[in-house]
This record gives structure tokens, sequence and C-alpha cells, in this order.
């Protein structure tokens, strides 16, 4: 509960973002508090990865991105990403073709390299690092993409839907891993799953139709089955933890 | 068995000159997405620069004038390339069509600038004396102009792979040929490696130019663009961002030219390129060194 | 028309039909009119617009034109970015001339071998090509067009004449085609050939073919979820476009009374996409225009750069301004960098559109005589 007092690392003001011509968010804003896992959940099609991209840059964006203090909306994806914010999107986002050495090394810039961490993280990795990325399983390929986010000292982390096709023996690792990132860090996690959720997150931020439709503690919303269907078309998921 | 044997090494001196122009064009279309019609320009260019430059360094004994003349076509290459993706091709990024139109335009213009300065006839290239005659390869009397252009092709090749597997920057080049936007969420400048991109393109393009003045003896304008058109093929066959790919398929490409040409007649060859890319594409509409 | 009549409250649209039918009346009936004109236009013509000289290049202008429109109807309307459209060009110039040199056919049996050719081999090109789209349908007409030019450059079979070109057999042409004084009589071909080049895509255009073709631009797959195969749109698009460019080469060869190889290059593809951008892609009468305008910049830059007024110019400036190519590719890059929308876009719609409202007005005002 520290992070209780401290002001918020990242904060989303009326943030409006296209696709091509088609306006997909709608004025959306939240904030994310330092040290917190906040999970940004809603049904399929309701903005969440596109929330994710908007606030790096990979969409066209209008509105306000604030990094502890600092509006960053008007600027390009890569100087938005060296202010220190990491990003594990959807599809993972590996280079295939690289190996694995290399895919991490790209994320290592100017910065002393977290290498202890990443090793103490992801034990397998070091044994794989000759190999390349496209022949590592969607697990291990998963790990990596988490590793290249940690792999230097970030501020933030955005991650989307990281358990997402994962064996539920591989989704207990990643949360494992997760939760153990949010000590040194700040993640905004875009997740469907609801127990991982309810296991991680303690704010939680529903989106429904490009707009904000819920923020509050996760808890509360998801102790309330009535409330969660409503907003996410599912019933809460406490009893099936993982 | 002398005869297929000097066909195989002036096919292979060919198969080098399409190299130099695909390898190029292959990074540009993998990065960016860009199908540089330019680049038959960049070849005139080096071309032109490596002449110019013979001329002009009349005091510098035979192999010094002729290293010089080939490193400034090479600064000549990188520098209008570099100016090129800089001040036309960047500020459409994000339209690709836009910008294969605009490399179309540049096309023109830059030829017949060429053209405007030196004339469409072809002018005699110099070639360094220890490179003008024949060498005996296995009892057959093959030119040297040959061998030295698919020894240089050979040197950019290594180079090239060395760059593109050995450095941070070839790491982000062939990173960025699979997923640009990822590389720009990695805190890279994606932009930045495309400029190097040109450049590296430009110089292996303008080092073709040279050396298609040693291959033929001669330059001319029209050089540039016929030599394209087989670029583009090789690239097409090869796989669109994949250097080996290009290798390999300016291999068989200008091999298969050279053979069809000499045994069908002349021209077949030609044709045979043109069939063989249909069928490609037709089979594997992505090409062969793509796997999607 | 008797459908508007008494309804007084909106006359605009009714109008605005008056007048368009009346422009375009007055158009064709100038452009047929013109031979009989013996007007000088100084500064756009060095000659009256009757003389045989000048009759020639309007020919000529009027060909380009319309076959600028035949590749903006694949490449601006349906999206297919072709580099060998050349090839069709080339195939009704070449099979017109060689019938009738080669072959000493008359000119009618000769364009209608040619007209033949025109459909069967974009038909059975289009359907292969279009099995790729893309870079790659690119990369593959280019293939087949460039196999073709090599095969009229190298002239295995001695009918193409090579890089020389071939005459088109004067002893064997209609007599109202031969000779500087049935100038007048080319011109009228060439013209009657844009007519029906801006006739059929009109018409086609507005046709619901058409219409599928841009849904097809827009969103390929959206046609395909349709339950309607958008390769077969794209095929009827293909084969239209080539047909009416292969009259086009036929009709070329008869007005410059030869085949030329410069016509079969991925140069001259490469020109018509130049032409078709510069007047603006995907309006068609941009392209028309941007094929006019390109074809007399070409030929006026010949002129301007022999001119005194070049060449007594300091080199810095007399290099580039002599080469027409390299200010038609400025040009283009310019367009391409600041005006993508080509001509057609640097005119406001809104204007054009009220100028005919408004004279619409007036001329439905006056014809109920105020």
């Amino acid at each position: 509960m520290r992070g209780e007092a401290a002001p918020p690392r990242l904060q989303v003001r009326d943030l409006r973002v296209w696709l091509g011509e088609s306006e997909i968010l709608h004025g959306v804003g939240f904030s994310v508090a330092a040290g917190s896992i906040t999970a940004l959940i809603g049904r399929n099609g309701a903005g969440k990865t596109t929330t994710l991209r908007g606030i790096i840059g990979l969409a066209r964006r209008r509105g306000q991105v604030v990094l502890d203090g600092e509006d960053v909306s008007t600027q390009p994806t890569h100087l938005v990403v060296r202010r220190g914010v990491g990003y594990v999107p959807e599809d993972r986002g590996i280079f295939s073709r690289l190996t694995v050495e290399e895919n991490l090394r790209l994320a290592v810039r100017g910065r002393e390299p977290q290498l202890r961490l990443v090793d103490e993280l992801f034990p397998d990795l070091r044994r794989l690092r000759h190999l390349r990325a496209g022949t590592l399983s969607g697990g291990q390929q998963q790990m990596l993409a988490l590793a290249r986010a940690l792999v230097i000292r970030n501020r933030l982390l955005l991650v989307d839907e990281p358990t997402k096709g994962l064996a539920p023996r591989v989704v207990a690792e990643v949360v494992e891993v997760l939760e153990k990132t949010a000590t040194a860090t700040t993640l905004l996690l875009v997740e469907q799953n609801l127990p991982v959720v309810s296991r991680l997150a303690r704010e939680v931020v529903v989106l429904a139709e490009g707009r904000v439709s819920y923020t509050g503690p996760a808890a509360d919303l998801l102790s309330d089955p009535v409330r969660t269907r409503a907003l996410l078309g599912v019933a809460g998921g406490r009893e099936t933890a993982p | 068995m002398n005869a297929v044997l000097v066909l195989t090494i002036t096919g292979l001196g060919l198969s080098a000159l399409y190299f130099l122009v695909a390898a190029g064009l292959s990074l540009i279309f993998g990065l960016e997405d860009v199908l540089n019609f330019a680049h038959g320009a960049f070849l005139s260019v080096g071309a032109y620069a490596a002449w110019w430059a013979s001329q002009h360094l009349f005091r510098f004994a035979d192999p010094a004038r002729f290293t010089l003349a080939l490193v400034f076509a090479l600064v000549v290459g990188a520098v209008v390339a570099g100016l090129v993706e800089l001040l036309v091709v960047r500020p459409l990024y994000g339209h690709a069509l836009q910008q294969v139109l605009v490399t179309v335009g540049l096309a023109l213009a830059l030829s017949a600038l060429i053209q405007g300065g030196w004339g469409a006839d072809a002018r005699a290239f110099w070639v360094p004396r220890a490179l003008a005659g024949t060498g005996t390869v296995l009892g057959a009397r093959v030119a040297l102009s040959s061998l030295l252009t698919v020894a240089v092709a050979l040197a950019v090749l290594a180079a090239l792979e060395l760059f593109l597997h050995r450095t941070r920057y070839g790491a982000v080049i062939r990173a960025g040929v699979e997923n640009r936007e990822m590389v720009a969420a990695l805190g890279i400048d994606v932009r930045r490696a495309f400029t190097v991109v040109f450049c590296l393109g430009g110089m292996a393009a303008a080092l073709g130019g040279a050396l298609t003045g040693v291959y033929y003896g001669s330059i001319d304008p029209s050089q540039g663009p016929s030599l394209l058109i087989f670029a583009f093929i090789v690239v097409v066959i090869g796989g669109l961002g994949s250097i080996a790919g290009s290798a390999l398929a300016s291999l068989v490409v200008g091999l298969l030219q050279q053979f069809v040409n000499y045994y069908a007649a002349p021209g077949v060859g030609d044709l045979a390129v043109m069939l063989l890319l249909a069928l490609v594409l037709l089979v594997r509409p992505w090409g062969l060194g793509r796997g999607t | 028309m008797g459908a508007g009549k008494g309804d007084l409250k909106v006359p605009s649209a009714r109008a605005v039909q008056v007048v368009r039918w009346a422009g375009l009346a007055v158009g064709v009936a100038a452009v047929a009119l013109i031979p009989f004109a013996p007007i000088g236009v100084p500064g756009l013509f060095q000659a009256p617009l009757s003389s045989p000289g000048t009759l020639q290049l309007l020919a000529t202008l009027l060909v380009f034109g319309a076959t600028a429109l035949t590749y903006d109807l694949q490449f601006g309307f349906t999206g297919l970015l072709s580099f060998g459209h050349a090839l069709y060009f080339a195939l009704g110039c070449y099979v017109t001339t060689v019938s009738v040199t080669r072959f000493h056919l008359g000119l009618g049996p000769a364009m209608a071998l040619a007209a033949m050719a025109g459909l069967v081999v974009p038909a059975a090109l289009g359907a292969v090509c279009l099995r790729t789209r893309g870079i790659a349908f690119a990369m593959v007409t280019l293939a087949f067009a460039q196999a073709l030019s090599i095969a009229v450059l190298d002239d295995p079979l001695h009918l193409t004449g090579g890089s020389v070109g071939l005459p088109l057999d004067s002893t064997r042409l209609p007599r109202a085609f031969v000779g500087v004084f049935n100038t007048a009589n080319l011109y009228w071909l060439a013209a009657a050939y844009a007519g029906l080049v801006c006739l059929t895509s009109w018409w086609v255009l507005r046709s619901s073919p058409g219409r599928f073709w841009r849904a097809v631009r827009d969103n390929e797959l959206r046609v395909d979820l349709m339950g309607l195969r958008a390769f077969w749109f794209k095929l009827m698009a293909f084969v239209v476009s080539s047909f009416l460019c292969t009259l086009g080469g036929a009709v070329y060869a008869v007005v410059l009374g030869q085949a030329t190889p410069d016509v079969t290059t991925v140069d001259f593809t490469l020109a018509l996409l130049v032409m078709v951008v510069i007047g603006g892609t995907g309006t068609g009468w941009g392209a028309f225009l941007g094929g006019v305008l390109y074809t007399y910049l070409d030929d006026r830059l010949n002129q301007v750069a022999a001119a005194p007024a070049i060449s007594h110019l300091p080199p810095v400036l007399e290099l580039p301004l002599s080469q027409p190519l390299f200010i038609l590719g400025a040009i283009f890059v310019l367009m391409v960098l600041f005006f993508p929308h080509g001509l057609a876009g640097l005119m406001p719609r809104s204007l054009a559109q009220n100028a005919r409202r408004r004279l619409g007005e007036l001329v439905v005002g006056a014809s109920r005589g105020q």
C-alpha cells in the first residue's frame, strides 16, 4: 500500500485514438499509481490494446499522456519509450529470426542492463540464448518478451494479455513473474483472465466502446458478480483462481 | 568444356552486378516497404562518378587511380541515396504508394540529368591495364573484368552479412524487416535505420555502376534502368528483405540468362528470366526467400 | 427531362443537367471542328490549329490523354498497380503495323485483329497475373511486358523491325489517312478514339461493375465477404482497361505512321503512371488532362530546350532545363510531395459545382422568358 501517497506514475487524460479513419477511443482518462499493478479490462473490441498503443504513440492520438508529471503525448514512440516505458504487445513482438540474445540486446540502450534480474526471473532464457527466437515455444516467447521489457530499468510496463493462449501451468509461471516484477516497477496490464486480474491487480480500469466505464479497486468490482457481469459480460472469477 | 567455363564466369559477372543492385533494393523494401525505382539511377550515378574521377585523377598510378575512382563512386552513391531518403522518401513515410511514385519521378529526373550532363551515347570506361586482359582459369581464357566483378560482389556480400549479423545496427535492421513497430517500441529510432539502409544500398549500387563500366568496358545512361529491371526480378525471386536470398537468386538469374542467350538465341535468355519470374510468383506469390 | 416540369422550387438540378449536356455538346463540337479553324494560339502552338503540324500534335495529345484514362481505370479506380500497361498499347501498335506492312492486310482487318488480340491477351494474362496482388502483381505484369519488349527489340522472326521500329506501309492504307493534307482525318480518328474511351469509361464507372471496382480498391476483402469474388471484378477492370489501351496503340500506329519500340518499354508504362498521378488518380478526367499535359510538355519542352533563351543560360541552369524528362520528373516529384491528389485535387470541387449551378440557373431563368 506504499503507492497510496505517491503521485501517479501515469496519467491519461481525454485520450482519443484513431485507427485509420475511425476513432476507436473517445476520450479515455485514468491514472496508474507508482509501484502498483493496474489492470485494463473490458470486452473484446473495447479499445484496451488501442489504449496501450495510444500511450506509446503507435497509433494516431490526441489528449494527454502524462508520465511522472511530463506530458509525452506529442512525442514519437521511441522517445516515449526512452523515458522508461516497456511494452509487451499482445503478439509478443518477438523478432523470430533473431536469436534470443539479440532480442534482449536490442532492448538495452545506454543504461546498465539488469542481467541478473533477468537471469533470476527467467532461468531458461540463458540456456536458449543462441537459438532463433522463432523456434521457442509460446510460453518461452512470452518470457522472452517480458525479459526484454525488464532488461533495463523501466518506470512503467505496458503488458498486453500476457497469459493469452498459454497452458495453465505456464500461466501460473507468467503470473509469478509479473508479481515479482511489480516489486520493482509499475504495471499497466491488459488481461481477459479475471482470476489473474484478481490475483495481481489492485486497481482496475474497465473500458467499454472506447470509454472508461469503471475505475476503482479490483476487489470491489470482482467480488460483485452482478456488476462484473454488467460491465464485462462474464462472471467474476474468484472461485477459479489459478 | 571451355565454352561452359567461360559462360559460367561471364554469367557470374552478370550475377555479381545484379546482386550489387538487388542487395540494396531488397533491404530497402524489406525494411521500409519502398520499391525503389531510383535505384537504377544510383547505379548510373556511381558509374559516372567513377568514370569522372578516373578522368581527373591522372597523376595517380594505376591501382591507386582505380581504387580512388571506386571510393569516389561509393561516397557519391551514399550521399545521393542518403539525400533521396531524407528529402523525398522520408516525408512520405506511411504512404507506401506515394513513396514508390516519388522514386519513379526521381528515376526519370536523375537519368535525364545524367543524359543532359554526359549525353546518351556510351563512353569508354577506363580500366587499369592489369585488369584489361584475360586470365586463365582451369585452362579457359576468361576476362579479368568478370573475375574482378565477382570478387567485389563476394566481398560486398560478406561485408553486408557481417554488418547485419555482427553489429547492433545490423540487428536493428533485421529486426525492422520483421517488425518495424516493435523496434520503435524498444526505444530505437527506426527512421535512422532507414537512412542507413538507403546509404548502404546506394553504395552497393554505385559500386555496381562502376563495375558495370569495368564489365562492359563502357557506360551509358540506359544501363541503370535495364539492370534495375533484372535486379527487381532477383529481389522478388530471392525474397524481399533477404540478402542471402538475393545472392542466390542473382546467381540463378545471371547464369540462366547467359547460358540460354548463348545456346538458344540472343534475347531468349532474357525471356527465360521473365518466364522464371512469372512462374515463381505464380507458385509462391511472395518469392522464395520469405517464408510467409 | 419531362419529370422536372413545373418543379419551380428546384431548378438547379435540372439546370445543372442542361448546362452539362450543353457544355458537352459545345466541347464535342469544338474538338470536332478544330481542323476547320485556321486560328493561331500563340504561346501554345507554333502554327494555326488547322495546320498539319498542330493537328498531328493534337491527335497525339488525344491518344495519350485517352490512354492515360485507360490506365486510371485499373490503377485509380480498381487499385491495380500494373507496371505492364505498355504491353497492350504496344500490342495494338504492332499487331496493326505488322499485319499491314508484313502481311499486307487492309487497315480495317488489321485493326480488327488488334482489337481481338486486345481482348484475348489481357483476358489470358490478367487471369494469370491477378492470382498475385500488390508488389507481386506489379512485378509479374512488368515481367510479361518486358518479355514483349525484348521480343520486339530483338525481333527473332524479323517482323517488328527491332530497335528501328516498323513503318506502316502507306500503300496499303485508305487514301484518307495518307499524306500531309489528310492530317485532319488522323486527328478525327484520334478524337473518335478519345471519345470512345471517355464514353466507355463514363458508362462503366456509373454502372454497377464500376462501383464494385471502387469497392475492390477500397476494401477487397469486403467484396469477397459479400459473396462476390473480387477476382472477377479485377479481371473485368483489367480487360476493359487493357482492351481500350490496345485500341489506343492501333490508333497511334496510324497517327504516327509507324510502330516504335519506345511504346513497349517500362518507361512508357511509367510515363502513363506519371500522367495519371499528375492529373489526379481515380478521377478519370484528371488522368485525361494529365495525359494531355504530359505529352504536350514533353513535346514543347523539347523545343524549349533548344531555344536560345535556354542554351545561353549558365550550365548549372542550362543542363537541367534542357532535359524535358528532368523537368517532368521534378514536377512529378513535387506533385506527389505537395499535391498528392494531382491537378484534379487542386481545383476546389465546390467552386466548380457552384459555378455550374449558377450558370444553370441563369440559363433556365433566361429560357423561361424573363
